[in-house]
């Protein structure tokens, strides 16, 4: 079969989605896929493995998202949500995930309703947390649980000392 | 020896926002994406933006991205996409790449700050008029869950070839990597240092504010900046024949070769860069060189001559030409 996107190379991967209930199939060959970002082997992917790794992953409990139509086992392969509505109704499978990436998972700074100036001060070191906390992140990703915890230890200490 | 600024070339922020209701590429359709294209102009019209129509010809919207000033993604997208830029041409606009809009703004030099006040000016015009996708959690919400929070990216362009040669590049990697800050090649992820050049970036988004991520990278470029000028130092003590020889036939090559292709040029332009900072070459103006950094890649000399798209030879001629006009 050919590429549905070039229409000019073999396709080599095939995929369904659905939506706003509309189903479209589509097969790319290996160039139109890369470009659609989908599979891509970019940092992501491999911080979606420790869920397979884990053993025990998380069930895909039939729900789908109402406004792109993806799964959760679709979010996993594809290794990124579908749209912004995914974020809530997933909220709590993502969460782990996001945490992992970021070393937390809660937002600081702007929002929409309060657009502040930006007026940054140059040269300001970054702090032991911040360093600490990146360090926690390393450590996690590596699955070095030994030195993350270690980590987290001292980060607790430092909170307390403030 | 040079200074802070001819370490840091060109600072940029990058701002990702999405806009509710509608799914993320690629599965966004040719509707969605003319209704979101409509949506950003309208925010952005009468506030001075223009569209570019450069999008539809691959070879302007190339040479933009050779420049940086889009993704590559972007100049190679085949779907429905729009650019809109600011009349002083420092903030572009991606409507409907990875993210329905990525703001992109610029400022010479070191000057995270300025790129910052830029990018959030188009932000908030685009704040008035469309309702961006938010969650108290999570912050922005964009396709790629890496980009969560402020969604934004500081990024500073560094020419480091003393830290380089002196086969630093993989420490500083590895210790940048533990405070969350990703350093690669200019030319994207994966690919080889071309010329030197590097650019620093933060690598999350979330749990630290905009003020602090700009001023987390903006600390550790200059602490970069100043171990490339301390090196700099050891390689002009080390007072080695075959770099002075190296640069200065660098210097040669640009001055009389007849066709140069773009890989021998950005070797040349690196080591007369370097050589103008130790002091060993002051015929050549910085800021006449550094215009060639963008001057000489293909689709630039493409858009002015449209048969050096099929020509090798004459592309390496015309290179050639260009340089010999700038230095
Ligand atoms: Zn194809
Ligand atoms: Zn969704």
């Amino acid at each position: 079969m050919l590429c549905t996107n070039c229409k000019k190379e073999q396709a080599t991967f095939f995929y369904t989605q659905n939506i706003n209930g509309k189903e479209t199939s589509a097969a790319l060959c290996p160039n139109c896929a890369k470009q659609s970002g989908i599979g891509s082997t970019d940092i992501l992917s491999p911080l979606f493995h420790p869920f397979a790794a884990e053993k025990t992953p998380k069930r895909d409990n039939g729900k789908t998202c109402s406004l792109c139509g993806l799964t959760f086992t679709d979010i996993l392969s594809l290794g990124k949500v579908g749209c912004p509505d995914c974020y809530s109704t997933f909220r709590d499978e993502l969460r782990e995930t996001i945490r992992s990436i970021h070393g937390t998972a809660k937002h600081v700074g702007l929002t929409p309703e309060r657009s502040t100036a930006i007026t940054p001060e140059p040269n300001k070191e970054p702090t032991e947390e911040e360093m600490l906390r990146a360090a926690l992140e390393t450590a996690i990703r590596n699955e070095n649980y030994e030195e993350a915890a270690r980590l987290r230890d001292r980060i607790k200490e430092l909170k307390g000392e403030n | 020896m040079g200074n802070k600024q001819d370490v840091i070339l060109r600072s940029r922020v990058r701002l990702a926002r999405n806009i509710v209701d509608y799914p993320f590429a690629p599965v966004l359709n040719t509707a969605c994406r003319k209704e979101i294209i409509e949506k950003a102009e309208n925010a952005l019209r009468t506030n001075g933006y223009t569209r570019q129509n450069d999008t539809d010809n691959t070879v302007a919207v190339h040479a933009l991205s050779e420049e940086n000033l889009v993704s590559r993604e972007f100049a190679d997208d085949k779907e429905l996409h729009a650019l809109l830029c600011n009349a002083d041409a420092n903030t572009y606009i991606m409507v409907c790449e990875e993210d329905h809009l990525r703001i992109q703004s610029f400022a010479d030099g070191a000057d995270l700050t300025t790129a910052g006040k830029r990018a959030f000016a188009a932000e908030r015009l685009l704040n008035e008029k469309i309702k961006f996708a938010f969650d108290r959690e999570l912050g922005y919400l964009t396709h790629c869950p890496t980009n969560l929070g402020t969604a934004m990216r500081a990024s500073m362009m560094m020419f480091l070839p003393a830290l380089t040669m002196l086969g630093r590049m993989g420490d500083l990697k590895s210790q940048l990597e533990k405070i969350g800050v990703t350093i690669r090649g200019l030319y994207g992820e994966g690919s080889a240092a071309d010329a030197y050049m590097y650019q620093i970036s933060n690598r999350l988004s979330l749990g630290l504010s905009e003020d602090d991520l700009l001023r987390k990278i903006e600390s550790v470029a200059s602490r970069i900046a100043e171990d490339e000028l301390r090196a700099r130092k050891s390689l002009l003590a080390a007072r080695s024949d075959a770099l002075t020889d190296k640069i200065l036939r660098s210097l040669g090559i640009l001055k009389y070769a007849h066709m140069i292709s773009g890989k021998e040029f950005l070797d040349c332009y690196a080591y007369v860069r370097l050589g103008i900072s130790l002091g060993l070459i002051d015929s050549v103006q910085l800021s006449e060189l550094d215009k060639l950094l963008y001057e000489a890649m293909p689709a630039h000399l493409i858009a002015k001559n449209k048969d050096a798209a099929s020509d090798a030879t004459l592309r390496d001629k015309l290179r050639a030409e260009t340089i010999k006009r700038r230095i």
